[in-house]
């Protein structure tokens, strides 16, 4: 092994899937049968992901550690290494530098419990990663509540997998989209869904907070006006879950710019609960 | 002095203006810009031959810009870039107070206060305020007529290198920069919301400081100031290395004289030539 | 032990006989009327006649770019290959506040996943430093704990003696063994000049306390003094490349089709993009903000992480400054604030 911390792990993509117009799923194999073995990773870290040329970019593993010999993830083309990773075929190599961070702590916490998701837009992906290791341990939960929205038909991503969770009876699952967002210019035909924003969303959704513990992800506005849904519906601060998104370079606490006051993204987070979230300074 | 501290504190008082921008003094017999918002602190206010700061740079910083009006200190060479500013629409002409100040050069060359090497104020026109509400300071005499042409001593001597060795010259040069994008910043005219270096799909210019990325930079940041760098040596003076940046845009400055007979900053009606278009342009690629 | 000298001229001749034998050596050129610290090769104009470098010796140990690794793309796939880093170092030229940087540094490159870039090169490295003989108003490194003639950090200290020649200290076993290898350079005697030594600590006073500096940053992240410390602040770099602690950087690809290097290069918190999301948002918007990041890192948030204040007191950001934002006058501002204890 390379004692050079920047050194990425080279992988195969070999399933590609389009979630949105802008949006993408590849699912990754270590070109290294040793490598496979000895990976391990578990539910809310992230990697660098790159593309030889265009440079590295920061994404969670969006896929469960429940589900063994590949990670996936998911990005949206947004700058000069998405772009690139965006224009890869089947077959390509990337490179992956992880897993980095800390994770939910979900069997000091999670085991036992009601859990609830809050997702919004792309902010589904590290909390798919939750669901399906949860839905995985079914048995060690009790409620399962998603609560998933997206600006228009067009953004919900993972499509297939809100129709699996959907059907299952162990799965209470709320879908909605913002206001007009059910437009046929958007590819939606019969939506069958809720429609308003996912704060006001959950707050009419049913969903209780005792013996809870409810997981967070979406754009910063729409986490921000959530969090107090969530304590009015009795959740405790300290059992509500998020993940902050910071730009990040290095990922291992050198580069210096994914801090929030003395919180380092990518060494303390990226998985934080709402009560320690309160303690940070406002700039995130 | 007494003059501008009273008319500073008119203006906060009757809020004719949010802010006002100056000068003050720094603990070390020097001059640093201070935005003074409160009639109390106008005090603070100096002015003297060690203010070369240019202030028309923070006309362009966010939070400026939202003030509503805006009181600014300004000697000639301030006011040439307050002129290009109106001019480019990055700022109101009613949006401002100028108070002009007469000046008689800030520090030389060699002085022990600021490292001035190519002696910003030797080729100055316009010691007097040509462009102000107020004007601050006797009436000085002009060094220089305006409708003279001048050159610099500096650029006098580097034309005379040969084209190798002038390469050479630069190569050396710009390879020490480190990046550090201080001339940017102290550039009034470089106010682009988001700058080409800070682009990267495409990356235009490579950000990192090796021989490549400093050539790069700076002679982009050279060629989108012809005709539009109004010579106040900011960037020269402000750089940690001492590249001499002004040799540069002065290369450039004499070109666009050469092409279009123009300098810029003194008149409101006159636009940078590289940044209109005319019907009757001499070069036919263009039409 | 015998007294051990080095005259200038040695020095000289050490470094460019360093430099002709695949040593890395760094030391103070004199270019253009400024001091900097480079890169030595044959004809570098080496100047010891100096106050203070512009640039600090992190240059060395922290490269402004640095290769971490290169690539190839080939219809196969991708290979990967590491840089080795095995080259001697040697710096010399810096001052006590340039090497007491080094073991800040070494905290953050260590910080649990280890930064071989920045350790293996401290690792091979000799620091060599000069103890000052000269302070301006803004220097305060016995402010932070740090002394003119300070050892902290470096492997041997240069005490000047006369104009031309330093009395030589040895500090650590590889500074003893850089003066046992290269004993033809010194020298048992030199003249010694009664001007010599023209500083000590009192010369540089106690300016304020950092702990209740600490203490205000960590109860004030919201406080309308931040905007006045940085009201003129442009928000470019100057100030981060020329610190000896200022330690961030970003990393790029620079490639053609079918290979590449991918590198590590300075950046810094003080710079607009530094924190701009893809969604074009900004956590750091304005200039005061990003100001703030840099006081506080270097005085509360290094403090919390690594118990040591970022910061030697070198003023070499002040100097920097062309807008005369000065750090010294800003923690002083916030030391006042923090008021009696």
């Amino acid at each position: 092994m390379s004692d050079n911390v920047y050194m990425p792990y080279l992988m195969k993509i070999t399933d590609i899937r389009d979630e949105t117009p802008d949006t993408r799923t590849y699912r990754l194999e270590f070109t290294n049968p040793e490598d496979a073995k000895k990976f391990t990773f578990k539910a809310g870290q992230f990697g660098l992901y790159s593309a030889f040329g265009g440079g590295e970019s920061t994404f969670c593993v969006a896929s469960s550690p429940t589900r063994e010999g590949y990670i996936e993830c998911t990005f949206r083309v947004m700058g000069r290494v998405t772009t690139q990773l965006r224009n890869m075929n089947i077959g390509d190599i990337v490179g992956f530098r992880g897993p980095y961070g800390n994770s939910f702590p979900i069997e000091e916490k999670f085991y036992g419990k009601n859990i609830t998701f809050i997702a919004g837009g792309i902010g589904l992906a590290p909390v798919r990663c939750v669901i399906w290791n949860i839905l995985d341990l079914r048995d060690k939960f009790k409620d399962v509540n998603i609560v998933y929205g997206a600006r228009t038909y067009q953004d919900l991503v993972y499509k297939h997998e809100i129709e699996e969770w959907e059907k299952r009876k162990d799965v209470n699952l709320v879908k909605t989209l913002d206001p007009g967002g059910d437009k046929a210019e958007y590819g939606c035909s019969g939506w069958n869904g809720k429609m308003g924003f996912v704060p006001t969303v959950l707050k009419e959704s049913g969903i209780k907070g005792d013996n809870g513990v409810a997981v967070v992800c979406g754009p910063p506005i729409m986490i921000k006006l959530t969090l107090p849904v969530l304590k009015e519906l009795g959740f405790a601060e300290e059992n509500t879950f998020t993940t902050l998104e910071n730009k990040m370079k290095c990922g291992i606490g050198k580069c210096g710019r994914c801090n929030v006051g003395s919180f380092y993204v990518c060494k303390h987070g990226p998985v934080l609960s709402a009560a320690e979230l309160a303690q940070l300074p406002d700039e995130y | 002095m007494e003059q501008l501290i009273q008319k500073a504190k008119d203006l906060l008082s009757k809020k004719e203006v949010d802010a006002i921008i100056g000068y003050c003094a720094t603990g070390k017999d020097e001059a640093k810009p201070a935005l003074i918002y409160q009639a109390e602190d106008a005090g603070e206010l100096i002015f003297n031959d060690r203010c070369y700061n240019n202030l028309a740079v923070y006309l362009t910083r966010k939070d400026v810009k939202k003030l509503k009006k805006i009181g600014i200190v300004a000697k000639g060479c301030d006011i040439r870039a307050i002129v290009n500013l109106i001019i480019e629409n990055q700022i109101d002409r009613e949006k401002v107070y100028i108070i002009g100040m007469t000046c008689n050069g800030v520090v030389k060359p060699g002085s022990k206060y600021a490292s001035l090497k190519s002696g910003k104020c030797d080729v100055c026109k316009v010691r007097n305020p040509h462009l102000a509400d107020l004007v601050i300071g006797d009436k000085v005499t002009e060094q220089v007529p305006m409708d003279k042409k001048i050159k610099h001593a500096d650029l006098e001597e580097f034309e005379k290198k040969t084209r190798e060795e002038k390469w050479q010259f630069w190569v050396d040069q710009l390879s020490r920069c480190i990046r550090c994008n201080a001339c940017r910043q102290a550039c009034p005219m470089c106010y682009c919301n988001r700058c080409i270096v800070d682009y990267n799909t495409p990356q235009w210019i490579d950000t990192r400081s090796n021989p490549k990325g400093g050539m790069a930079w700076n002679l982009v940041r050279a060629y989108h100031l012809s005709g539009r760098c109004i010579d106040c040596s900011e960037c020269e003076r402000v750089c940690p290395v001492n590249i001499p940046l002004m040799l540069l845009n002065r290369t450039l400055q004499e070109e666009v004289q050469r092409s279009f007979d123009f300098e810029a900053g003194y008149d409101l009606e006159a636009c940078p030539p590289l940044t209109v278009f005319k019907k009757d342009d001499k070069e036919n690629f263009i039409r | 032990m015998a007294d051990v000298f080095l005259t200038h001229d040695k020095a000289r001749e050490l470094l460019i006989h360093l430099s002709a034998n695949g040593v890395e050596a760094f030391g103070p050129v004199e270019k253009d009327g400024i001091h900097i610290i480079e890169k030595i090769h044959e004809q570098s104009p080496i100047n010891f006649d100096y106050f203070i470098t512009t640039n600090s010796i992190k240059e060395a140990l922290f490269p402004r770019y640095e290769k971490i690794l290169s690539y190839k793309i080939s219809q196969e796939g991708v290979e990967v290959e590491d840089v080795p880093l095995d080259k001697s170092i040697v710096i010399m030229g810096g001052h006590p506040c340039d090497a007491a940087s080094i073991p800040l540094m070494e905290k953050l490159f260590g910080w649990d996943y280890k930064d071989k870039f920045f350790l293996k090169r401290r690792e091979n490295s000799v620091v060599i430093t000069l103890a000052c003989e000269e302070a301006d108003n803004d220097c305060f490194c016995t402010s932070l704990g740090y002394s003119p003639r300070g050892e902290v950090g470096s492997d041997i200290l240069l005490e000047r003696v006369s104009d031309n020649g330093w009395k030589v200290k040895t500090l650590t076993d590889k500074g003893k063994n850089f003066a046992k290898e290269y004993a033809d350079y010194f020298q048992s005697s030199l003249e010694a000049d009664k001007k010599y030594p023209k500083l000590a600590d009192k010369d540089v006073p106690v300016q304020f306390d950092p702990k209740k500096v600490k203490k205000w940053i960590d109860g004030h992240f919201e406080d309308s003094l931040w905007e006045k410390i940085a009201s003129n602040c442009w928000s470019c770099a100057a100030c981060t490349y020329v610190c000896p602690t200022c330690h961030c950087f970003d990393i790029t690809d620079d490639a053609t089709m079918w290979s590449g290097i991918r590198t590590k290069n300075w950046d810094a918190c003080t710079l607009p993009y530094f924190t701009l999301h893809a969604s074009m948002h900004n956590p750091r918007e304005e200039h005061f903000q990003r100001y703030r990041q840099r006081i506080n890192h270097k005085y509360s948030i290094y403090v919390n992480l690594f118990e040591a204040v970022s910061c030697t007191g070198c003023g070499r950001c002040s100097r920097a400054c062309g807008a005369r934002v000065n750090i010294l006058e800003a923690v002083k501002m916030i030391d006042n604030a923090a008021g009696g204890k």
